[in-house]
């Protein structure tokens, strides 16, 4: 399955499909064809689901692609088709095979052998990996469209860490493309090249709800949702690209629901009703500034990923709004690894400035209604009991239109009791330079990439 | 005949304490210098016991998920745990401890937890780029500040040429107190960006390496500049240069066969101190000029918690400091026997 701008779905290996909720019937192209030549049927496509549903192979398709692996398929290379039955009603079925690679020939024979080869129905094949340092593709001969002018022999992808230095890089003319969110955007644009924006995430800010946690008291998370004026803090953490507040918790382009209408429940932005939420809910402000209850203070940490740019200053800008109403925000950045553990094991966070970017709802569910750890990731002990039901009714509605409007009373749920709120859409902002190309959910797509005048 | 380091190395040893091991080589007829490296080699192996342990401690000590940040937001807590059960990060910290231990013995460096592929493939992708940047700083490091220093040291010898001897200071302060980091990205400015005669980035061709190896090189070069100038001046000074220079031999005999040597033993022994200060720097620089190195994997398994990757490569780096120490300090002990009963 392909995406389209729209969020819709639209055909890839599989030029038809008939779907029911649980069972799915994909018709494959009977053209498709491998980088080695080899047809691509349905027994191709039966190989990659029996590698991933194999447990040692501990695939991540499971729970980001397929809900779990409690799913059998039957390949009919006669007949051209390839059925999937779940075991339960999933909505997202269709969208998310989008992002599951098919393996073909030797590939498929050798999952393995994918980690310095290709092996699949693309336009480029893989030449050589470095793994986290350097990948170059070259042009597949005979593939559909890679005659056409300014179609690059060579693709060459580098991994660049430091957004300057990819800067540089465009500068200097040794790459065509890079993402550069930051402050180097202004010296490239004058320099000519151009640029274009895409919501490829979200920002979002969680609280705790564990007992014993400041932040489980409703009244609290409602008054600092109050205090913050999350346009503000969006201008400040997406670098000045995405200066609108958030709306979606699931907001990469294109997205499968359209739930902005339920950003309508966030607490709206009021200092001083933040003050009263707070005052009547028996705080009272002390000598110092700082709100107390029962001799403890609304004193708690604010952290984030110190992988996130621009959440340091982000950070900042909220712990002062926090301080106005008088809540006292200590400010912790913690290193990426450490995040993931307390944002998803541990639990050790009372209010986390979170970016995501998941394009489906449904990628929140762990985190916001599943169990607790150690048998699941809903480390913050959310308990919505509305906002499970909507994700169940999503799960199992029989089309995408329902599925949505479950979606959206979902995050509804989330907002009004104020468990996570969305700040900033997230910005991928490609700057390119002597070439064209376009880009679906913030990537590239190959085909469309042109040079527009050889290198 | 003349008077050289050689001839001054031959004192009596009964002048100092007696060199280790002297007993056991008159009895059992054993070289002298058997014992010397021996003590040596069991320093090194107790180095990199304890760089292995210190590394394996602290890697398991920082805080964080590296499975998690693996397998991404999305991945059931079942598949976490699963894939922890695979890498046996769920058993003991003494029994992971032990594996480690097996591990590195037999030369298994384990797989990466985040490609999923042996640490020896990323290891030996990368490392060529490391050692010939490590290798040409050091080259550029030794040559620049020999010559220079010795240079420098005889045409300021005694208060001449005040104003190139207070220049020399300026310059040579200024090199060594500017971070290789800050240096690289001015580097990057100037001959990359201002004026394309150098790559931004990479290690696509030889110029690639120009730049970095000249962000590491200045400071360390500066610092030993100074240390070789001083040396110059006392070497100048002594009994032996005053014998060769009135004996009217060449000035470049006089300076490369009789002070030259003489001035080896503190530049190497601050050569040796420099090496730490080089590797270190290749992190930095690295990253800077995104080179695909053993540096900027380091960084990147550093921040994602790459077990696997973080240890070979700090085991790595840390050996070949220990061990190029080493020789250094044989080759002190070959060039200055003094040196040898010093540093024990």
């Amino acid at each position: 399955m392909t995406r389209k701008e729209d969020g819709s779905v639209g055909p890839g290996l599989a030029t038809k499909w008939d779907f029911d909720g649980t069972k799915a019937v994909f018709t494959l192209d009977p053209n498709a064809t491998c980088s080695d030549g080899s047809k691509i049927t349905p027994s191709v496509i039966a190989k990659n689901f029996t590698w991933v549903k194999d447990p040692k192979n501990t695939s991540t398709v499971i729970g980001a692609v397929l809900p779990n692996r409690d799913f059998t398929f039957v390949a009919d290379d006669a007949a051209g088709t390839f059925t999937l039955t779940l075991d339960s009603p999933f909505s997202n079925l269709l969208p998310s095979l989008s992002f599951m690679h098919q393996a073909c020939g030797a590939g498929g024979e050798n999952p393995a052998g994918l980690t310095t080869t290709s092996s699949g129905s693309g336009p480029f094949v893989l030449k050589t990996a470095t793994p986290n340092s350097e990948y170059v593709m070259t042009k597949r001969p005979g593939f559909p469209g890679n005659d056409a002018p300014g179609v690059p022999d060579q693709v060459v992808m580098k991994i660049v860490d430091s957004e300057s230095t990819a800067a540089n890089l465009l500068l200097s003319g040794a790459i065509n493309a890079a993402v550069v969110n930051g402050q180097d955007r202004a010296r490239l644009t004058a320099a000519g090249a151009t640029e274009k924006t895409y919501v490829s995430g979200g920002v979002v800010i969680s609280f705790n709800h564990q007992e014993g946690r400041i932040t489980a008291d409703k009244a609290v998370r409602v008054a600092l949702t109050q205090a913050l004026e999350r346009g503000a803090v969006a201008k400040v953490v997406t670098q000045g690209l995405l200066p609108e507040a958030g709306t979606s918790v699931s907001a990469a382009q294109p997205q499968i629901c359209d739930d902005a209408s339920a950003a309508s429940a966030i607490p709206a932005f009021d200092a001083s009703a933040a003050e009263s939420t707070l005052t009547g809910d028996g705080w009272t402000k002390g000598g110092d500034g700082i709100m107390t209850k029962g001799g403890k203070q609304l004193a708690f940490q604010l952290g984030y990923s110190t992988a996130t740019p621009g959440a340091a200053a982000a950070a900042e800008l909220m712990a002062d709004a926090f301080g106005k109403i008088g809540a006292k925000a200590t400010i912790s950045p913690f290193a990426q690894a450490d995040y993931t553990q307390r944002v998803f094991t541990t639990g050790d966070y009372d209010v986390m400035l979170q970016q995501f970017s998941n394009p489906f709802p449904s990628t929140l569910i762990g985190l916001l209604a599943g169990p607790f750890p150690p048998d699941g990731t809903n480390a913050g002990h959310v308990a919505n009991k509305t906002y499970a039901d909507a994700v169940a009714a999503a799960r199992t509605a029989s089309t995408q239109d329902a599925a949505c409007q479950s979606w959206t009373a979902a995050s509804k749920a989330l907002f009004e009791e104020a468990d996570m709120i969305p700040i900033a859409s997230w910005p991928t902002n490609w700057v390119v330079k002597n070439a064209v190309m376009d880009t679906l959910g913030g990537r590239p797509i190959a085909e469309s990439v042109r040079l527009l005048q050889p290198r | 005949m003349t008077t050289s380091t050689a001839e001054v190395g031959k004192r009596p040893a009964s002048a100092g304490r007696p060199e280790r091991g002297a007993h056991a080589a008159r009895g059992r007829k054993v070289p002298g210098w058997v014992p010397d490296l021996a003590w040596k080699l069991l320093r090194l192996v107790i180095s990199i016991w304890a760089v292995l342990t210190l590394t394996f401690l602290m890697i398991q000590f920082i805080p964080g998920d590296p499975v998690r940040l693996a397998l991404g937001p999305d991945a059931p807590a079942s598949l976490v745990e699963e894939r922890r059960h695979q890498l046996g990060l769920d058993q003991p910290l003494v029994a992971q401890y032990l594996d480690y231990w097996g591990r590195m013995l037999t030369g298994d460096f384990g797989d990466s937890l985040l490609s999923q592929q042996p640490v020896s493939l990323l290891v030996e992708a990368r490392i060529a780029n490391t050692a010939t940047i490590v290798a040409l700083s050091l080259l550029a490091i030794s040559v620049v500040s020999i010559l220079g220093g010795l240079l420098v040291g005889i045409a300021t010898h005694r208060g001449r040429r005040p104003l190139l001897g207070t220049g020399f200071t300026l310059a040579t302060g200024i090199a060594a107190a500017l971070p290789d980091f800050l240096v690289a990205v001015g580097l990057v400015f100037l001959f990359a960006v201002t004026f394309t005669i150098f790559p931004v980035a990479g290690a696509s061709s030889a110029a690639s390496f120009v730049l970095p190896t000249l962000a590491i090189t200045l400071g360390s070069a500066a610092t030993m500049m100074r240390v070789v100038r001083s040396s110059t001046a006392v070497v100048l000074d002594q009994d032996y240069m005053l014998v060769a220079r009135a004996k009217r031999l060449p000035s470049t005999r006089v300076y490369l066969r009789h002070g030259l040597p003489n001035l080896l033993t503190a530049a190497l022994t601050l050569g040796g101190l420099q090496l730490g200060t080089v590797v270190t720097g290749t992190i930095v620089v690295e990253n800077v000029f995104a080179i695909p190195g053993l540096g900027t994997a380091l960084v990147q398994a550093l921040t994602t918690r790459d077990y696997p990757v973080v240890q070979t490569i700090m085991v790595l780096l840390a050996s070949a400091v220990l061990v190029l120490n080493l020789l250094i300090d044989v080759a002190l002990g070959a060039l200055d026997p003094r040196s040898k009963r010093q540093r024990g």
